[in-house]
């Protein structure tokens, strides 16, 4: 019978709408889950993707205001010049109205001890020597905390890097000794434009606190270097619309005109200007991957709920078909489903985007810390996520709707025996006999009984547990690498430490002897460390190498060998890393361009071919070992710029520090105990955004582990009535549905660990490689991360039925029963 | 929780009061929104021994209200409901899940079989609810009673309306419980299914059980041994059917 109110006609839109909201009413806990799925999704995606922006906005924020140079001059090492020449010559080229503003600077290599008792702290320092108070400013200085030096002051005051103070726990202000025994004061920390990421002095990434830039007025780093009326660089801004090339060939030619050798480089040469903007981008391609991957589980999640739902519903729509319903309007209701969990979860999403977003950003400004943070509203990425977020629960709503609205009406109201057949797999598990009683059976039983239904859930709890072990096994991974470059080079003997020199010495000579003979110094082991580059065959990169040459036989730490051909000592001995990326391995022979020490002490660059002899433990690709016999090579036979101490007995690491540092000769002394320290410190930002988005994706896996839980109990309402109808008591209830929500997990927990491991191994594979390419990251999925994996994937969602047994308990039996639907 | 408790006790009155069913004045109440609507109304009724009593009555009338209180399933607003020796008025949750449990067992409408469940487990499931041992056994041998022995691996959704019905009725067999209870246990079958229902329902009141059956058919009245005729929530007849006990064989609707 055809109702008055004919639901076929569009003016009845309202009763439909009505209906829809009724439904609201009902499945609100359903629908304000699936929304929270959804939201976590497009929250990560969009906060993750403003943050790029944020970046970039920031970048450029910060060097305008520090007025990053545009250009800089920097005299050969060694050289320097009459303050006021540089400017002057400066002024004096054709473009010279091109230029705004150019300022003299004096850049000298330092030592500084900065220990406080119980904790040394010697490093290597460079001292800036800049006109602090100048307008406008060409390479200012951003003080973070104190005051600013005074001019003149009996103790020299200066401002310290902050990024080293704060490796090192120094205070804002404080007195430090300089190389040469000069006591400084500083009075603040802070860094200049350049500073904004620095090198260490070896140029590796790991070299967080090897570095001590110390920014002082012009005359005091003059008096403290001994050049009194001396520049050596000079840092130049131009106007807009300047032609910084011509003015860039100008000025070098006029500085080579003053009879000193002079670099002029462009501030996209600086290297915190290069590694603050590719940074961004490489970062965003793990975030690009990572978000995806959760928004693909909310989808999935989201697909799976909606689809039950609607499977639900699809008795009423096979009535209002055979009522003769457009199948138009019938959609309508199920889709109002998809409608409300677009809306709110995009709403939803937007919150939790704006909480991801603030994060993040509270991250970035404590690793990163820059002048001005830009951090404007991203509606593109937001309007991006917004689509997504309406776009997916309605595609995900649309295919069940679509399914069930194209079934003949005949179909879809048939109930009881008359319900559809299973598949034949169903139908044959029937004949297993499987043993134990029929409730401890049930579980499986109901598993088996619905393979696709099952399968629906284990891959949705699955994608979320994909994501988690993905995200925590990169941290696995990461902690794991770091864990073995601080343990390969702390291997033997922890206390070593390694006396970095200011020149080549002979070994033999006296300087290396007073070390040797220094009471806090027990053994010495001299090597070199040189800089070189294994040439690429055709078409590969050129890997920048640290080569350092030991006595194989004879030193207390050489490398551990992991693989090799003939006599590690014969050859060249790579990380693996490297070995890989030249797409070499031990015994074949690569072309190394390295330095040669020429009759009259200058270098020269020479390319040898050198036999690879061996592959050693530590990750860090850009470490390389030969044998100290081979120095000929470099015209080095003989001479050391690097030592392995030991601290004598009774000594320890700290006393040999202090005692070496004053020695002549010295630059820099490191323990190696402490290194392992700062690869933490370089690793801990990135791990601290991965624990962002780790956070994000429990939370996602627990939702959706929950909401399957809740839809599948909601779907056993009939029989856990049925049940209580023969008085099986609600504990035991619960433990069927435990039972069978542990079968579920399992599966979702496999599914999840397989597919997480692939993506893991994928991510390290192709995004490590561009986003940190210095590093042979090993896959890692530590105990752990399987233990949180299986918690979520089992636990939660066996558990997630005990927060439902209010439910079970207080059900209307009778009335549960009686109901078809 | 002494719900282990209330089984033995139950057990142990089983034999003597097993099959007993005292209803004193009972009322039944429902509050919808403000309205208070009244299914069941100063109700007495009594089941002495092992019988095939029908419950007869228009759609409405207060049927199932009333079989559910007799099956522990529900509690009357006032008056004072016993079954199988156990005062059901004022009984907690445990109480009553041990009555149903041990001592009354259900035969739907709509079956309400396990899907998951094959009909051997279905069955089973009966005696492992009701605890007794020998669960397989007990099980083989009530889908025998039905006539379903051979169709022990197959699911409901292969069985035809008719033999699920049998499935269930095997499945309230398999508890060992005096007192069976059938709601409308023949409304969704075609005739001839529901005489063979109606039969192994009769048989099971012949072996020593009390099968209380509920419909508002009639012709199936004309089977048992005593019809109650409810009106409204009230008892209007209680006898013998009107004209004397027909053979099943004789029935058609
Ligand atoms: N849970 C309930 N809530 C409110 N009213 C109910 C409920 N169950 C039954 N009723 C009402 O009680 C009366 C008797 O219902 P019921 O016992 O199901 O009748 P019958 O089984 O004879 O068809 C009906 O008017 C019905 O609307
Ligand atoms: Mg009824």
């Amino acid at each position: 019978m055809v109702t008055r109110e004919d639901p076929g006609r569009p003016g009845s839109r309202g009763m439909w709408l009505r209906w829809s909201l009724r439904d609201l009413r009902q499945r609100w806990a359903a629908v304000v889950a699936i929304a929270l799925v959804m939201a976590i999704g497009i929250g990560v995606y969009a906060g993750l993707g403003s943050t790029a922006t944020w970046r970039t906005l920031s970048n450029d924020a910060s060097f305008a205001e520090l007025g990053m140079h545009d250009l800089r001059a920097t005299l050969s090492p060694g050289t320097f010049a009459e303050e006021g020449s540089l400017a002057a010559a400066a002024a004096g080229i054709a473009g010279a109205e091109q230029i705004t503003t150019a300022r003299e600077r004096l850049i000298v290599d330092s030592q500084i001890d900065a220990s406080s008792p119980g904790r040394p702290v010697l490093t290597a320092a460079r001292l800036v020597g800049m006109d602090m108070g100048a307008r406008p400013v060409v390479d200012g200085l951003w003080l973070r905390e104190g005051a600013m030096p005074v001019v003149g002051a009996p103790v020299p005051q200066a401002v310290l890097e902050g990024a080293f103070a704060e490796h090192w726990g120094l205070p804002a202000r404080g007195r430090v000794t300089l190389a040469g025994g000069r006591v400084i004061d500083y009075t603040g920390v802070g860094a200049i434009s350049e500073d904004l990421f620095y090198e260490g002095p070896e140029g590796s990434v790991f070299s967080t606190g090897e570095l001590a830039p110390v920014y002082l007025p012009l005359a005091a780093a003059q008096a403290i270097a001994g050049r009194p009326g001396q520049v050596n660089d000079l840092v130049v801004r131009v106007g807009a619309g300047a032609d910084r090339d011509a003015v860039q060939a100008e000025l070098t030619e006029a500085l080579a005109g003053l009879g000193v050798g002079a670099t002029v480089s462009t501030r996209e040469e600086a290297y915190a200007v290069r590694v603050l903007y590719e940074d961004i981008d490489n970062d965003q391609l793990f975030w690009n991957a990572l978000a995806g991957l959760i928004l693909a589980a909310a989808a999935l999640a989201a697909f799976n709920l909606i689809s039950r739902i609607v499977e639900s519903q699809r008795r009423e729509i096979g009535i209002g078909m055979a009522l003769g319903v457009p199948r138009r309007t019938l959609a309508l209701r199920p889709m109002l489903i998809g409608l409300q969990v677009a809306l709110l979860g995009t709403l939803a999403g937007i919150v939790v985007g704006v909480l991801v977003g603030r994060a993040m950003l509270d991250l970035l400004e404590s690793f990163l810390p820059l002048p001005v943070y830009r951090t404007p509203f991203q509606l593109g990425a937001y309007g991006r996520a917004a689509v997504l977020g309406l776009a997916i629960p309605l595609v995900a709503s649309a295919i069940p709707v679509w399914r069930a609205v194209r079934a003949e009406p005949i179909t879809a109201i048939r109930t009881g025996h008359l319900v559809a057949r299973a598949s034949r797999l169903t139908d044959w598990t029937g004949r297993l006999r499987l043993p134990g009683s029929s409730l401890t059976l049930m579980p499986l039983r109901n598993v088996l009984r619905t393979p696709r239904r099952t399968i629906l859930t284990a891959v949705s709890v699955g994608a979320a547990i994909t994501a988690l072990v993905a995200v925590m096994g990169m941290l696995d991974s990461f902690g794991r690498t770091i864990d073995r470059a601080g343990a390969e080079l702390a291997k033997g003997d922890a206390d070593r430490v390694l006396v970095q020199l200011d020149t080549f010495r002979p070994i033999d000579s006296p300087a290396i002897a007073a070390i040797r003979d220094a009471p806090a110094v027990g053994e010495i082991d001299p090597g070199l460390r040189l800089p070189a580059t294994a040439l690429a065959g055709d078409g590969g990169e050129d890997l920048d190498l640290l080569l350092g040459l030991i006595d194989f036989e004879g030193a207390a730490w050489t490398p551990t060998i992991v693989d090799s051909a003939g006599a590690p000592g014969a050859g060249i001995v790579l990380a693996a890393k490297a070995a890989t990326d030249l797409g070499v391995r031990p015994g074949d022979t690569i072309t190394v361009r390295h330095p040669v020490r020429r009759d009259d002490g200058t270098f020269a660059l020479a390319d040898s071919r050198i036999a690879v002899s061996g592959v050693h433990a530590n990750p860090l690709r850009a470490f390389a070992y030969m044998d100290l016999a081979q120095a000929g090579l470099f015209g080095l036979a003989g001479a050391t710029n690097i030592l392995d101490a030991y601290p004598a007995a009774g000594a320890g690491p700290a006393d040999l520090q202090r005692e070496v540092f004053t020695r002549e000769g010295v630059t820099m002394s490191q323990a190696v105990g402490r290194i392992s320290e700062g690869f933490d410190a370089a690793l801990e930002q990135f791990t601290g955004f991965l624990v962002i988005a780790a956070v994000a994706v429990l939370a996602l896996a627990l939702l959706i582990a929950f909401n399957a839980s809740r839809i599948s109990v909601e779907e056993r309402r009939r029989e856990h009535a049925t049940m209580r109808a023969f008085g099986i008591p609600v504990r035991t209830i619960m433990g069927v549905a435990v039972r069978e929500g542990v079968l579920v997990g399992l599966l979702a927990t496999a599914v999840g660990v397989g597919a997480g491991v692939v993506f893991l191994d994928w991510m390290l594979d192709s995004l490590a490689r561009t986003t940190v390419p210095d590093v042979g990251i090993a896959r890692h999925v530590a105990p752990t991360t399987l233990g949180i994996a299986a918690a979520v994937g089992v636990v939660a969602v066996a558990a997630a039925p005990l927060f439902l047994v209010r439910r079970i308990r207080r059900m209307d039996i009778p009335d549960t029963l009686r109901v078809m639907e | 929780m002494d719900e282990r408790g209330a089984t033995v006790a139950v057990d142990a009155r089983v034999g003597h009061a097993g099959t007993r069913i005292d209803l004193d004045d009972v009322t039944r109440r429902y509050r919808v929104g403000d309205v208070d609507v009244t299914a069941i109304e100063g109700v007495n009724l009594h089941v002495d021994e092992a019988s095939f009593v029908v419950i007869l009555g228009p759609s409405g009338c207060g049927k199932t209200t009333l079989l559910n209180m007799i099956g522990a399933l529900d509690a009357p607003t006032s008056g004072s409901v016993v079954v199988g020796g156990v005062d059901l008025t004022h009984a907690t949750q445990a109480a009553r899940a041990a009555v149903r449990r041990t001592t009354v067992s259900f035969i739907f409408q709509t079956f309400n079989l396990f899907p998951g469940l094959t009909a051997y487990e279905n069955v089973k499931f009966g005696a492992d609810a009701a605890r007794r041992p020998g669960a397989g056994e007990r099980a083989a041998q009530a889908l025998a009673r039905v006539g379903l022995g051979e169709r022990l691996r197959h699911f409901p959704h292969q069985l035809s309306g008719g033999e699920q019905q049998r499935v269930a009725i095997a499945r309230a067999l398999a508890t060992g419980n005096p007192i069976l209870l059938a709601d409308e246990p023949t409304g969704e079958l075609d005739f001839r299914t529901g005489v063979q229902i109606l039969e192994v329902l009769e048989e099971q009141a012949r072996a020593g059980m009390t099968v209380l059956v509920v419909t508002h058919n009639r012709e199936i009245a004309r089977v048992a041994d005593r019809v109650i005729e409810l009106s409204s929530g009230r008892i209007v007849a209680d006898g013998p059917p009107p004209g004397g006990r027909a053979r099943i064989a004789d029935l058609q609707w």
